[in-house]
């Protein structure tokens, strides 16, 4: 970082001094007249005042902000809003309260008669599953599978919403398929240096303050028969969590 | 008279070359007066001084009464036309006569665009890309419309054909007619200028050699030509400006006209020419080192 | 006797202005070229971010006006600079001196800074009512600039054209005096900047000399800073060139 700034500027001073060179050639040969270049100016100038309006008419019409992107709160640790939400939805999650918890959003919902004693749980492809399984034991044997599958609510409805997984029984497997993949893209739009000096909002600001809080909390919540066994394989060994009430 | 231009013991020095060297006239207002010199001679040393663009190393100049360096009112009274002249590459010749008119409070458009046209310049056309005459026509355009009381032509006529020079000259003298102003002319075609011209200023070495009316200058020498003794004895201990030696036993010689009528009958007499000098003449020889000229080079061989 | 015209400092620099603002609007057209390039530029954003999981993936564009700004920085070095080289000796061919002849070159830096300063800054807005049409569908944050805020960027960007036309022209007015200047400002900063390094270990001096406009957030003394350090390029120009001959 130390030398990153004069290196920067003395690349700067060089193009300056090329542009400069090249300048006087390249405006001597400019054939345009004085007047025919303010009319251009003066054309460049409305087609910026008319991106202005446009601009401020956007802002208007609401469609000036999509994402509410949580700023980062005061202290060290970045608590805010988002972080409060999040936890107490894992809260939630843990004490096996998700069922009635307000802030978790149901997005699937499999039931299943099994009778059976055991049941292996893995992914339909075999591939790795990250999200968190949760298994939680009935108080009573009645011999059914229920799958639930839950998001966090941000508050501010799915802002990006993950697509939920296929969950099937096929003989003694329960089988997950993994969901696809969504894809996403945001534009952080961050003030010029020139106000950003001011108003502390530029793009070093934004984007070292930034943490995008995802619907990347998904919890795949399976309630199974008191004294079901459950297996599990690799592909998902290391998501599955029991649930104690 | 008001003179528009005194120098007193003026000198301009750069490193250890003397271009101007303790030079001291007054330039009487409105007339025409033709700086003559060789090249070196500190012409345009000079005319810079005058215009303000150097600042003198030793004595003064001063134009209107005022010291022209740095000045903004000398400035607006004065134009200083050369064929280096910078004009503005973004504007074609009839913006420039636009944007320049607007600088002289007496700058007269309708005779610029008139000169425009008669010199055959296109208003459209720019001009760094005219030729070396055609840039110097459009120069002497500017610098005769713009009718500053002061107005400098440095070698104005470099480039220009034989018939544009005679134009051109007619021009400045008829608009001079009509709107007299100070005209201080430096060229090495004297035998052109001489026409217009009121004044002569012979400029040698960065010294004054000359500086009279153009008729005095005609009057100042005379030639003398025949047979070597006769030549000699009429010419006596007066300084010789010029000797050539015309055959075995001729001479030709010139020396200051301080003769009377008799004594040049006299001379006539003994078969000696007597005849005018052209001024033109008269000023290569006032400044020429070796008395017999570009001769004297090879008679000493 | 043709009678002397009379006439006064601010009224021929006033006439010079005007003369400049024709001879020299070709640099409209470089400002006009340079800003719409770097509106390109920026237009794929400044930074990119993302990160994937199995179940998404996110792409993160960081748009800001900067680039623009900074190409339009450039040209105001380069309008500074092009201006000292050449408006010497164009001015004294006409009417002028030295005071009315940077008198005149400072209204037309002025006039320059705030015409890149309001469009440098118009021009982010531009980009972003581009970058919402071209990608209507996705999700962006910040895009609303408060009309303050960017009355106060428009502010600062006009300073700082100001700042850095009148470095430019402080710097070609110095190569004009001697053409060593040319190589000896670069190479005086480049090896103060080598030495500190060598010795400290980091080059502050620059760094200090920069953060003192950019890191000042008051409105008011960004101003005053701007302005006495325009003033005192100005100043300088005006002194050193006082005795300076015209060359043709």
């Amino acid at each position: 970082m130390g030398l990153y700034l004069p290196v920067g500027l003395f690349i700067l001073l060089l193009i300056a001094l090329l542009m400069a060179a090249g300048f006087k050639t390249w405006t001597g040969r400019v054939r345009l007249s004085f007047r025919r270049v303010w009319q251009v100016t003066g054309v460049y100038l409305a087609l910026l005042l008319a991106s202005l309006a446009v601009f401020y008419a956007l802002a208007a019409s609401g469609k000036a902000e999509t994402l509410p992107v949580p700023e980062k709160g005061p202290g060290e640790g970045g608590e805010n809003e988002y972080d409060r939400i999040l936890s107490a939805y894992y809260d939630a999650l843990f004490k096996g309260r998700l069922e009635e918890y307000q802030g978790a959003e149901l997005q699937g919902k499999w039931d299943f008669n099994y009778p059976e004693r055991r049941l292996l749980v893995r992914t339909a492809e075999k591939r790795p599953y990250y999200g968190i399984i949760a298994v939680e034991e009935k108080a009573a044997d009645d011999g059914r599978v229920e799958a639930r599958y839950y998001n966090v609510s941000l508050g501010g409805g799915d802002l990006f919403p993950v697509n939920p997984p296929e969950v099937k029984l096929a003989g003694e497997v329960l089988e997950i398929a993994l969901p696809r993949r969504k894809e996403f893209m945001t534009f952080f739009f961050c003030q010029d240096f020139t106000s950003a000096q001011f108003t502390g909002k530029g793009v070093a600001d934004i984007s070292s303050g930034l943490y995008i809080y995802h619907g990347d909390h998904q919890v795949l919540y399976l309630k199974v028969p008191r004294g079901l066994e459950i297996d599990t394989d690799a592909s998902i060994e290391h998501s599955v969590t029991f649930i104690e009430r | 008279m008001r003179a528009a231009v005194e120098c007193s013991g003026l000198t301009k020095a750069f490193g250890s070359t003397v271009a101007i060297d303790n030079l001291s006239f007054k330039l009487p207002a409105n007339k025409i007066t033709g700086l003559i010199g060789r090249n070196g001679a500190g012409k345009t040393t000079l005319l810079k001084l005058i215009a303000g663009y150097l600042a003198p190393t030793g004595g003064s100049v001063k134009v209107f009464s005022e010291n022209p360096f740095n000045n903004v009112r000398v400035s607006a009274n004065l134009i200083f036309v050369d064929d280096k002249m910078t004009m503005p590459q973004s504007l074609n010749l009839g913006e420039i006569l636009e944007a320049v008119g607007g600088f002289y409070e007496n700058w007269d458009h309708r005779l610029a665009r008139g000169l425009l046209e008669y010199f055959n310049l296109n208003p459209r056309q720019h001009h760094h890309n005219l030729s070396k005459g055609m840039k110097s026509t459009f120069n002497m355009i500017v610098g005769i419309a713009a009718r500053c009381p002061l107005t400098i032509f440095d070698e104005p006529t470099v480039g220009m054909d034989a018939a544009v020079r005679k134009d051109f000259y007619r021009a400045l003298l008829k608009d001079f007619l009509q709107h007299p102003r100070t005209v201080f002319f430096s060229s090495h075609l004297l035998n052109e200028i001489s026409e217009i011209l009121d004044d002569i200023l012979l400029l040698d070495q960065g010294r004054c050699r000359l500086y009279m009316t153009k008729d005095a200058v005609k009057e100042f020498a005379v030639g003398l030509q025949g047979k070597e003794e006769a030549v000699a004895a009429i010419a006596g201990g007066s300084e010789i400006f010029y000797r050539k030696k015309l055959g075995p036993e001729n001479l030709y010689l010139v020396v200051p006209n301080r003769f009377s009528e008799e004594e040049l009958l006299a001379a006539r007499r003994k078969g000696v020419e007597v005849s005018a000098v052209p001024a033109e003449d008269l000023c290569v020889y006032l400044t020429a080192k070796h008395k017999g000229g570009i001769d004297d080079v090879f008679d000493r061989n | 006797m043709m009678s002397l015209t009379e006439t006064s400092v601010p009224a021929v620099a006033w006439k010079q202005y005007r003369f400049k603002t024709k001879i020299y609007a070709g640099n409209l057209i470089t400002l006009l070229a340079a800003q719409l390039l770097g509106l390109l530029l920026s237009f794929r954003g400044v930074g990119f971010s993302g990160f994937s999981s199995e179940t998404v993936t996110h792409k993160i564009m960081y748009i800001s006006g900067d680039i623009i700004v900074v190409i339009t920085l450039i040209w105001a070095f380069v309008v500074g600079y092009n201006l000292a080289g050449s408006s010497f000796k164009q001015d004294f061919v006409f009417v002028s001196n030295r005071l009315s002849s940077h008198l005149s070159n400072i209204a037309y830096l002025l006039t320059s800074a705030v015409i890149a300063g309001v469009t440098a800054s118009l021009g982010g807005i531009l980009l972003r009512v581009l970058v919402v049409l071209a990608y209507g569908g996705q999700s962006h944050f910040g895009l609303f600039i408060p009309p303050l805020d960017l009355a106060g960027g428009i502010f600062a960007a006009i300073l700082y054209a100001l700042l850095v036309s009148a470095g430019g022209y402080l710097f070609g007015m110095l190569v004009q005096l001697s053409r060593a200047f040319i190589v000896l400002v670069p190479g005086l900063l480049i090896g103060a900047l080598y030495m500190e390094a060598k010795t400290t270990g980091q080059a502050r001096l620059l760094l200090d000399a920069v953060n003192f406009f950019v890191q000042e957030s008051s409105y008011f003394l960004f101003f005053v800073k701007v302005f006495l350090a325009v003033v005192l390029g100005f100043a300088l120009v005006i002194f050193f060139s006082q005795r300076m001959e015209v060359r043709k």
